[in-house]
Protein backbone atom coordinates (compact mmCIF):
# COMPACT_ATOMS: atom_id res chain seq x y z
CA UNK A 1 0.00 0.00 0.00
CA UNK A 2 1.44 3.16 -0.42
CA UNK A 3 1.52 6.13 1.76
CA UNK A 4 -0.21 9.37 1.59
CA UNK A 5 1.73 12.73 2.33
CA UNK A 6 0.03 12.65 5.79
CA UNK A 7 1.29 9.04 6.46
CA UNK A 8 4.87 9.87 5.16
CA UNK A 9 4.59 12.61 7.96
CA UNK A 10 3.09 9.66 10.26
CA UNK A 11 5.66 7.40 9.74
CA UNK A 12 8.67 10.16 10.23
CA UNK A 13 7.03 11.22 13.46
CA UNK A 14 6.75 7.99 14.51
CA UNK A 15 9.84 7.31 13.56
CA UNK A 16 9.44 4.38 11.48
CA UNK A 17 10.72 6.79 8.43
CA UNK A 18 13.95 8.81 8.79
CA UNK A 19 14.54 11.42 5.94
CA UNK A 20 17.64 13.51 7.19
CA UNK A 21 17.15 16.58 6.35
CA UNK A 22 13.44 16.57 6.89
CA UNK A 23 11.64 17.35 4.44
CA UNK A 24 9.97 21.08 4.66
CA UNK A 25 7.39 23.11 4.54
CA UNK A 26 4.95 20.08 5.45
CA UNK A 27 1.97 21.92 4.49
CA UNK A 28 0.97 21.82 0.59
CA UNK A 29 -0.28 25.16 0.67
CA UNK A 30 3.27 26.41 1.10
CA UNK A 31 5.70 27.49 -1.65
CA UNK A 32 8.40 24.94 -1.99
CA UNK A 33 6.62 21.89 -0.24
CA UNK A 34 8.37 18.61 -1.04
CA UNK A 35 5.32 16.71 -0.41
CA UNK A 36 3.20 15.54 -3.23
CA UNK A 37 0.00 13.43 -2.37
CA UNK A 38 1.71 10.40 -2.34
CA UNK A 39 5.58 10.76 -2.56
CA UNK A 40 8.14 13.21 -1.29
CA UNK A 41 10.87 14.63 -3.41
CA UNK A 42 14.34 14.48 -3.17
CA UNK A 43 17.01 16.73 -4.10
CA UNK A 44 20.17 16.40 -6.05
CA UNK A 45 23.83 16.57 -3.67
CA UNK A 46 26.61 18.36 -5.75
CA UNK A 47 28.87 15.59 -5.90
CA UNK A 48 29.09 13.49 -9.50
CA UNK A 49 30.77 10.42 -10.59
CA UNK A 50 31.40 10.72 -13.96
CA UNK A 51 32.99 6.69 -15.17
CA UNK A 52 35.83 7.66 -17.89
CA UNK A 53 35.42 5.59 -21.23
CA UNK A 54 38.27 3.86 -22.34
CA UNK A 55 39.79 0.45 -23.82
CA UNK A 56 38.18 -1.52 -20.83
CA UNK A 57 35.17 -3.80 -20.31
CA UNK A 58 33.13 -4.14 -17.29
CA UNK A 59 33.92 -7.60 -16.43
CA UNK A 60 31.41 -8.94 -13.79
CA UNK A 61 32.72 -12.48 -13.20
CA UNK A 62 36.22 -11.05 -12.10
CA UNK A 63 36.81 -9.67 -8.44
CA UNK A 64 37.44 -6.01 -7.68
CA UNK A 65 34.82 -4.60 -9.75
CA UNK A 66 34.16 -1.99 -7.08
CA UNK A 67 37.65 -1.15 -7.02
CA UNK A 68 38.06 -0.70 -10.70
CA UNK A 69 34.87 1.45 -11.28
CA UNK A 70 36.33 3.59 -8.58
CA UNK A 71 40.14 3.82 -9.94
CA UNK A 72 38.12 4.62 -13.56
CA UNK A 73 35.76 7.91 -12.97
CA UNK A 74 36.18 11.53 -12.65
CA UNK A 75 34.86 12.89 -9.74
CA UNK A 76 32.87 16.49 -10.23
CA UNK A 77 31.80 18.80 -7.70
CA UNK A 78 28.73 20.69 -9.63
CA UNK A 79 28.78 24.41 -9.76
CA UNK A 80 26.87 27.49 -8.73
CA UNK A 81 26.25 27.60 -12.61
CA UNK A 82 25.07 23.85 -13.22
CA UNK A 83 26.41 20.77 -14.25
CA UNK A 84 25.88 20.22 -17.94
CA UNK A 85 24.90 16.40 -18.62
CA UNK A 86 25.27 15.74 -22.40
CA UNK A 87 23.37 13.74 -24.53
CA UNK A 88 23.80 9.81 -23.83
CA UNK A 89 26.21 10.39 -20.88
CA UNK A 90 25.74 8.19 -18.00
CA UNK A 91 26.84 9.91 -14.39
CA UNK A 92 26.16 8.75 -10.44
CA UNK A 93 24.60 11.04 -8.27
CA UNK A 94 23.52 10.78 -4.66
CA UNK A 95 20.48 12.31 -3.16
CA UNK A 96 21.36 15.21 -0.26
CA UNK A 97 18.73 13.32 2.29
CA UNK A 98 19.72 10.50 4.18
CA UNK A 99 17.31 7.72 4.55
CA UNK A 100 16.67 5.58 7.08
CA UNK A 101 14.00 2.69 6.98
CA UNK A 102 13.80 1.11 10.84
CA UNK A 103 12.97 -2.69 10.44
CA UNK A 104 10.32 -3.20 13.34
CA UNK A 105 7.81 -5.95 14.32
CA UNK A 106 5.33 -4.00 12.71
CA UNK A 107 4.68 -1.51 10.36
CA UNK A 108 8.08 -1.69 8.68
CA UNK A 109 8.33 0.85 5.50
CA UNK A 110 10.28 0.04 2.34
CA UNK A 111 10.76 2.68 -0.62
CA UNK A 112 11.03 3.20 -4.48
CA UNK A 113 12.80 6.17 -6.16
CA UNK A 114 11.08 7.72 -8.92
CA UNK A 115 11.71 10.44 -11.50
CA UNK A 116 9.90 13.40 -12.02
CA UNK A 117 7.71 13.97 -14.98
CA UNK A 118 9.20 17.15 -15.29
CA UNK A 119 13.05 15.92 -16.34
CA UNK A 120 11.68 12.89 -17.67
CA UNK A 121 10.36 15.56 -20.71
CA UNK A 122 13.86 16.24 -20.87
CA UNK A 123 14.53 13.01 -21.50
CA UNK A 124 16.37 12.76 -18.29
CA UNK A 125 16.39 9.11 -16.13
CA UNK A 126 17.83 9.23 -12.32
CA UNK A 127 17.39 5.65 -11.98
CA UNK A 128 16.95 3.04 -14.76
CA UNK A 129 17.40 0.03 -12.44
CA UNK A 130 17.55 -0.83 -9.01
CA UNK A 131 14.20 1.56 -7.78
CA UNK A 132 13.75 -0.12 -4.59
CA UNK A 133 14.90 0.86 -2.04
CA UNK A 134 14.77 -1.84 0.94
CA UNK A 135 13.45 -2.40 4.48
CA UNK A 136 16.50 -1.74 7.25
CA UNK A 137 18.19 0.51 4.48
CA UNK A 138 20.42 3.37 5.94
CA UNK A 139 21.75 6.10 4.11
CA UNK A 140 21.77 8.18 1.00
CA UNK A 141 20.48 7.00 -2.39
CA UNK A 142 22.70 6.97 -5.20
CA UNK A 143 21.04 8.05 -8.51
CA UNK A 144 21.94 6.48 -12.14
CA UNK A 145 21.59 9.08 -14.10
CA UNK A 146 21.63 8.96 -17.81
CA UNK A 147 20.39 11.91 -20.63
CA UNK A 148 18.72 10.09 -23.49
CA UNK A 149 17.57 13.27 -24.76
CA UNK A 150 19.48 15.04 -27.89
CA UNK A 151 20.01 18.29 -26.01
CA UNK A 152 22.05 18.79 -22.74
CA UNK A 153 20.44 19.11 -19.39
CA UNK A 154 21.75 21.53 -16.85
CA UNK A 155 21.68 19.80 -13.30
CA UNK A 156 22.13 21.79 -10.31
CA UNK A 157 22.82 21.17 -6.31
CA UNK A 158 20.20 21.31 -4.51
CA UNK A 159 17.48 20.46 -7.63
CA UNK A 160 14.63 18.65 -6.40
CA UNK A 161 14.83 15.84 -8.86
CA UNK A 162 13.55 12.73 -7.84
CA UNK A 163 10.35 11.80 -5.39
CA UNK A 164 10.46 9.19 -3.07
CA UNK A 165 7.43 6.81 -2.75
CA UNK A 166 6.78 4.95 0.32
CA UNK A 167 5.04 1.12 0.74
CA UNK A 168 3.95 -0.62 3.82
CA UNK A 169 6.09 -4.04 4.25
CA UNK A 170 3.55 -7.27 5.11
CA UNK A 171 5.22 -9.21 8.01
CA UNK A 172 8.32 -8.68 9.59
CA UNK A 173 11.56 -8.68 7.54
CA UNK A 174 14.17 -11.15 8.58
CA UNK A 175 17.86 -9.10 7.59
CA UNK A 176 19.65 -11.67 8.89
CA UNK A 177 20.49 -14.85 11.87
CA UNK A 178 21.31 -12.69 14.25
CA UNK A 179 18.64 -9.88 14.04
CA UNK A 180 15.88 -11.22 16.54
CA UNK A 181 18.47 -12.49 18.87
CA UNK A 182 17.97 -12.73 21.94
CA UNK A 183 14.22 -11.88 21.47
CA UNK A 184 12.20 -13.97 22.99
CA UNK A 185 8.49 -13.02 21.71
CA UNK A 186 7.20 -12.25 18.26
CA UNK A 187 7.12 -8.34 19.32
CA UNK A 188 10.72 -8.43 20.14
CA UNK A 189 10.86 -8.45 23.98
CA UNK A 190 13.72 -9.01 25.32
CA UNK A 191 13.91 -11.54 28.01
CA UNK A 192 17.25 -10.64 30.73
CA UNK B 1 28.47 -8.90 17.32
CA UNK B 2 30.34 -6.56 16.11
CA UNK B 3 34.15 -6.90 14.21
CA UNK B 4 36.62 -5.72 12.43
CA UNK B 5 38.09 -7.44 9.16
CA UNK B 6 40.84 -6.48 7.13
CA UNK B 7 40.73 -5.42 3.52
CA UNK B 8 42.05 -2.79 0.92
CA UNK B 9 40.31 0.50 0.88
CA UNK B 10 40.42 2.82 -1.27
CA UNK B 11 38.19 6.36 -2.62
CA UNK B 12 35.03 5.08 -3.45
CA UNK B 13 33.42 6.62 -6.44
CA UNK B 14 31.13 9.35 -4.55
CA UNK B 15 31.67 10.84 -0.99
CA UNK B 16 30.55 8.97 1.47
CA UNK B 17 31.66 5.64 0.50
CA UNK B 18 34.94 3.77 -0.21
CA UNK B 19 36.11 1.18 -2.61
CA UNK B 20 36.52 -2.06 -0.34
CA UNK B 21 38.32 -5.21 -1.07
CA UNK B 22 38.74 -8.59 0.87
CA UNK B 23 39.47 -12.23 0.70
CA UNK B 24 36.49 -15.04 1.79
CA UNK B 25 36.56 -18.58 1.80
CA UNK B 26 34.28 -19.32 -0.33
CA UNK B 27 33.97 -17.04 -3.21
CA UNK B 28 37.59 -15.41 -3.42
CA UNK B 29 37.89 -11.73 -3.08
CA UNK B 30 35.00 -9.56 -3.19
CA UNK B 31 34.37 -5.98 -3.44
CA UNK B 32 31.86 -3.02 -2.33
CA UNK B 33 31.48 0.31 -1.89
CA UNK B 34 31.35 0.19 2.25
CA UNK B 35 29.78 3.24 4.11
CA UNK B 36 32.28 5.78 5.39
CA UNK B 37 31.29 5.51 9.03
CA UNK B 38 32.09 0.99 8.77
CA UNK B 39 35.64 1.58 7.52
CA UNK B 40 39.06 2.94 9.29
CA UNK B 41 40.96 3.56 6.60
CA UNK B 42 43.87 4.08 7.86
CA UNK B 43 44.11 0.47 9.29
CA UNK B 44 42.70 -0.89 6.33
CA UNK B 45 39.99 -2.36 8.30
CA UNK B 46 35.92 -2.37 7.53
CA UNK B 47 33.23 -3.49 10.57
CA UNK B 48 31.26 -6.19 9.91
CA UNK B 49 28.57 -8.14 11.93
CA UNK B 50 29.80 -11.24 12.99
CA UNK B 51 27.45 -14.04 12.86
CA UNK B 52 28.63 -17.05 14.26
CA UNK B 53 31.81 -18.54 14.91
CA UNK B 54 32.13 -21.06 11.86
CA UNK B 55 33.85 -23.94 11.76
CA UNK B 56 37.66 -24.41 10.84
CA UNK B 57 38.92 -21.74 9.11
CA UNK B 58 36.47 -19.31 8.50
CA UNK B 59 33.71 -17.37 10.38
CA UNK B 60 30.26 -16.12 8.96
CA UNK B 61 30.15 -12.64 8.95
CA UNK B 62 27.41 -9.96 7.12
CA UNK B 63 29.28 -7.35 5.16
CA UNK B 64 28.07 -3.57 5.54
CA UNK B 65 26.75 -3.84 1.84
CA UNK B 66 26.16 -6.16 -0.81
CA UNK B 67 29.55 -7.35 -3.00
CA UNK B 68 29.57 -7.15 -6.52
CA UNK B 69 30.44 -10.86 -6.88
CA UNK B 70 28.24 -12.39 -5.06
CA UNK B 71 23.99 -11.37 -4.09
CA UNK B 72 24.89 -12.45 -0.17
CA UNK B 73 25.87 -9.87 2.01
CA UNK B 74 26.61 -12.57 4.41
CA UNK B 75 30.34 -14.10 3.78
CA UNK B 76 32.46 -16.48 5.64
CA UNK B 77 36.43 -14.79 6.13
CA UNK B 78 39.23 -16.14 7.24
CA UNK B 79 39.55 -16.52 10.97
CA UNK B 80 42.79 -14.87 11.31
CA UNK B 81 41.60 -11.43 8.98
CA UNK B 82 39.20 -10.96 11.91
CA UNK B 83 39.71 -8.71 14.52
CA UNK B 84 37.02 -8.61 17.57
CA UNK B 85 36.14 -5.23 18.83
Amino acid sequence: MILSNFEIQKAIDEGRLIISPDPQPRNPDQANCPYATSAVDLHLASALSVPKSGAFNYDLSQGGIATFLARNCEHVDIPKTGYVLKPHLFVLGRTQERITLPIRAEQTLAARIEGKSSFARCGLLVHFTAPTVHAGFEGALTLEMINLGNAGITLYAGKAIAQLILETVLGAPLANPSQFQGQTTPAGTSQK
Amino acid sequence: MSAWVRCSIERGMLPGEYAVEMDTIDVGRISLFAPEDKVRVEQNLMSVQKLNDGNGRGVLVRLPAQPFEISSQNVSVPRNNLINE
